[in-house]
């Protein structure tokens, strides 16, 4: 069992040992106290790690570095290290001093340097400027303590080299367009592949027959759906999966059902508003995988609800025509309807079945 | 490593690199401690390991929800070993998409966490296999893979593992029967293209593109990279034989698959050079080196401004292969200095410490380059050839050891493989064959070392 758990991605992992182009990748550690508006930084690199990256350390070329050799470049580690070390507070950038470097054990070399703050040093920005000088890849694992004994930890690395302490959480995010574009894209792609939210969107646009009350139905649809799915982003309330997805194969049989028997669409709203609250909990399920931080949700909520929308509607761009030109047919009128909302209604109970098992 | 040796010619020493004088000496290779630096002072702490392990990967990719979505199990289940393994793969997705070696440090962490619940869980050791071949510990490496070999046989990851690391060791045999059971065991793409490197190593290019074909059939869309890898392969076979658009339309496939894959758009621009389109070849490179900035792609971008005339833009591309090189890849960095003639102590320096981790052609080609330029001829003579012992249809390693043999004193010898590099690939390298040529033009008296 546990073999065919961990079968997934065993052609990846067997297809070669080592990717592209192997390099040694450095680990450095960071410790940072928090202490009124000082910040005192204690970061443990690998030696020859940062021989290579401070020119000049290993002043005698053997390929190690020596004690001396440390005592010597205080002035290289504060222009590489401590410098590269960019502090800042909300008033402004903190004033970085070398305090001491040392060799440690187990081929380790300690810079510890101190940051003084206009203001008090929280919330504050750290950014490690000097990772582009370390091995490809570098990983920096940080713990930053502050006074009420509160730990931030992170793993900071080239592409994301900042993090925040004392900050609201999630407020070490990255830049607006990391997060807007991608969940932009997976706003379309959950609607484009949320066949259940595609069933019930066709389904409601099967009845109804001129243009005017299919859009207030659909309004009605996606207010209500992006009521919810701020809700629960948010963090406000959000009922369970095993309650909503249901609830939603419910909703879908509902209106399978309910196309045998409605004629006019004009008040139909008023079923697609309550059912559209039920779907927004729905699409939030794919942004709670995700798991923002929460400075980023306003954004991320606004790019993925854009999505959403932007997919739906071109699914009606492509859908809506056709379905108001069979609707010309009275063929289709009589039967085309009913048999396929009796497809929708069967789907939506099938449906409902396996997400109660 | 391994695998992209075959993709990228020119710096396969990078890549691939495959020794063989350590074929006689298996005892001393693997007493032989890793002369690699460490990478982090002390070992990672558990907590560190689950720090990495559940660090956050950013953005909002489907991959990066899959990361989540494993981890969010892992938080659920800590106890269990699968769910920890389960992170780390999708760690080794991110790394290899990512083209971010970083990332290996992550599945490390899983690896870690996982282990430390279930000390011989052999998932967990795969990935501390694969951990230690991207770090270069390729010797540790191949003890992991046997370690979990004994245990289970037909590990198809372990047999993998061993493959590879035994070829960067030099040890081809051995490489190849690991790999010859790995295609007993799961014929496919894995075991295929592993096939098909080694016979293009050992010069036989007709089976290695057979093998790499069947490869192929094994890509499937729901895991694009490892097909547009696949291709990338592919493509630089028929690249070392001069089938320069039988290569591009291959690269071309390639980044169908994966769109911006970086190995080839590397490998189209080498095509363009060739064809001296340089502005084309720019244009793949500056994408390339965006996405991962490695040496080999600076120096094909100061290349192809050369050819373009602008010394200072070639220039400042080549400080960006010293300023990448010096970031933790020796090997591209001596042989870019050997081709170029320059900092030729260096080049010495980077290559024998390589040599203390490494084996393989690639290694010896560019030690024995190296020792040429350094005017050391007896002991280049004696690198180039453990370089080409093994028949592989590389131009670079034939025109090295040719104009290796002419400084010897062997002109006619030489002469006859500078030949063969130029008439296997014209364009090889757009220093070195320009330099091949010139050899061949000049009157044997002028033949001399730089």
């Amino acid at each position: 069992m546990r073999r065919i758990v961990l079968a997934a991605l065993t052609v990846l992992l067997a297809l070669h040992a080592a990717p592209a182009r192997a390099h040694t990748v450095g680990v450095s550690r960071g410790e940072y106290r928090v202490s009124g508006s000082t910040l005192e930084a204690e970061l443990v690199f690998a030696r020859p790690e940062l021989a290579a990256a401070v020119p000049g350390l290993d002043a005698d070329h053997d390929g190690s570095v020596s004690a001396a050799e440390v005592a010597g470049s205080g002035r290289l580690l504060d222009d590489v290290i401590v410098r590269g070390l960019e502090v800042r507070v909300p008033s402004g950038p903190c004033e970085g001093r070398l305090e001491n470097a040392a060799l440690t054990e187990q081929d380790g070399l300690a810079v510890r340097a101190t940051y003084h703050c206009a203001g008090e040093a929280r919330p504050l920005s750290i950014r490690l400027g000097f990772l582009g000088a370390l091995s490809l890849g570098h990983r920096h694992i940080a713990s930053a303590t502050v006074p009420d004994g509160e730990t931030t930890r992170a793993v900071v690395y080239e592409s994301r080299p900042e993090f925040q302490v004392g900050a609201p959480e999630g407020a070490a995010a990255g830049a607006a367009s990391t997060v807007a574009w991608p969940l932009f894209r997976l706003g379309i792609q959950h609607i484009l592949t949320g066949y259940d939210h595609l069933l019930f969107l066709l389904g409601l646009i099967l009845v109804g027959g001129r243009l005017r009350p299919l859009l207030v139905v659909i309004t009605a649809f996606t207010v209500a759906h992006s009521v919810t799915l701020g809700l629960a982003a948010l963090g406000v309330w959000a009922p369970g999966p095993r309650m909503v997805e249901p609830a939603i194969a419910l909703s879908i049989a509902y209106v399978g059902i309910e196309n045998w028997f409605v004629r006019d669409a004009s008040r139909r709203w008023l079923i697609t508003f309550p059912f559209g609250l039920v779907h927004g909990f729905g699409f939030a399920g794919a942004l709670r995988e995700i798991s923002l931080p929460s400075s980023q949700l306003p954004l991320a909520l606004a790019s993925f609800n854009i999505g959403v929308e932007a997919g739906q509607l071109a699914i009606l761009v492509l859908v809506l025509p056709a379905v108001l030109w069979l609707g010309r047919s009275r063929w289709f009128a009589a039967c085309g309807v009913k048999a396929t909302s009796a497809a929708i209604a069967l789907a939506g109970i099938v449906w409902f079945v396996n997400r109660l098992a | 490593m391994a695998r992209n040796r075959l993709s990228i010619w020119p710096f396969l020493a990078v890549t691939l690199a495959t020794g063989c004088q350590k074929t006689s000496t298996p005892a001393a290779s693997i007493a032989k401690p890793a002369a690699e630096a460490p990478r982090v002072a002390g070992p990672l702490t558990a907590d560190e390991s689950k720090d990495l392990c559940l660090a956050d990967p950013g953005g909002a990719e489907p991959l990066d929800q899959a990361v989540r979505s494993h981890q969010k199990k892992a938080r659920e289940l800590p106890m269990k070993s699968d769910e920890w393994v389960g992170v780390g793969r999708q760690w080794v997705r991110k790394a290899r998409i990512a083209s971010d070696p970083g990332f290996y440090v992550n599945v490390d962490g899983c690896a870690a966490v996982a282990l430390q619940a279930e000390p011989n869980f052999a998932p967990a050791l795969e990935l501390r296999s694969l951990v230690l071949m991207n770090d270069h510990r390729f010797d540790q490496a191949w003890h992991v893979a046997e370690d979990i070999l004994r245990r289970e046989p037909e590990d198809v990851i372990a047999l993998g593992t061993l493959s590879d690391a035994l070829l960067e060791l030099g040890r081809y045999d051995e490489a190849a029967e690991a790999a010859q059971r790995q295609m007993s065991v799961r014929p496919g793409m894995a075991a295929y293209s592993r096939g098909s490197y080694i016979r293009w190593l050992k010069g036989d290019d007709r089976n290695a593109k057979i093998f790499i074909r069947d490869a192929l059939y094994g890509r499937d869309a729901q895991d694009p990279e490892p097909a547009a890898w696949t291709f990338v392969e592919a493509a630089t076979i028929f690249w070392h034989l001069a089938d320069y658009d039988g290569a591009d339309a291959v690269y071309a496939e390639a980044l169908k698959w994966v769109p911006g894959y970086p190995s080839a758009l590397v490998g189209r621009a080498r095509i363009a050079i060739a064809k001296e389109q340089a502005r084309r070849a720019i244009e793949y490179l500056d994408k390339a080196y965006r996405m991962r900035p490695l040496p080999e792609t600076a120096w094909l971008l100061g290349d192809a401004r050369e050819m373009l005339g602008d010394a200072a833009a070639a220039r400042e591309a080549y400080e960006r292969v010293v300023q990448q090189g010096r970031r933790g890849d020796r090997l591209t960095l001596a042989l870019f200095y050997a081709v170029k003639n320059r900092d030729v102590d260096e080049a010495l320096r980077l290559i024998e410490e390589e040599r203390a981790v490494r084996g393989g052609i690639h290694v010896d080609d560019t030690y024995a380059w190296a020792l040429y330029r350094a005017g050391r001829i007896p002991e280049a003579l004696k690198a180039s050839q453990r370089a080409i012992r093994l028949g592989t249809k590389e131009a670079r390693l034939l025109y090295h050891a040719g104009a290796i043999r002419i400084a010897a004193g062997n002109a006619a010898g030489g002469r006859k493989l500078v030949r063969q590099a130029l008439t296997l690939n014209p364009h090889f390298d757009w220093t070195g064959a320009a330099e091949a040529r010139a050899l061949l033009d000049a009157k044997p008296k002028t033949m001399a070392t730089n």
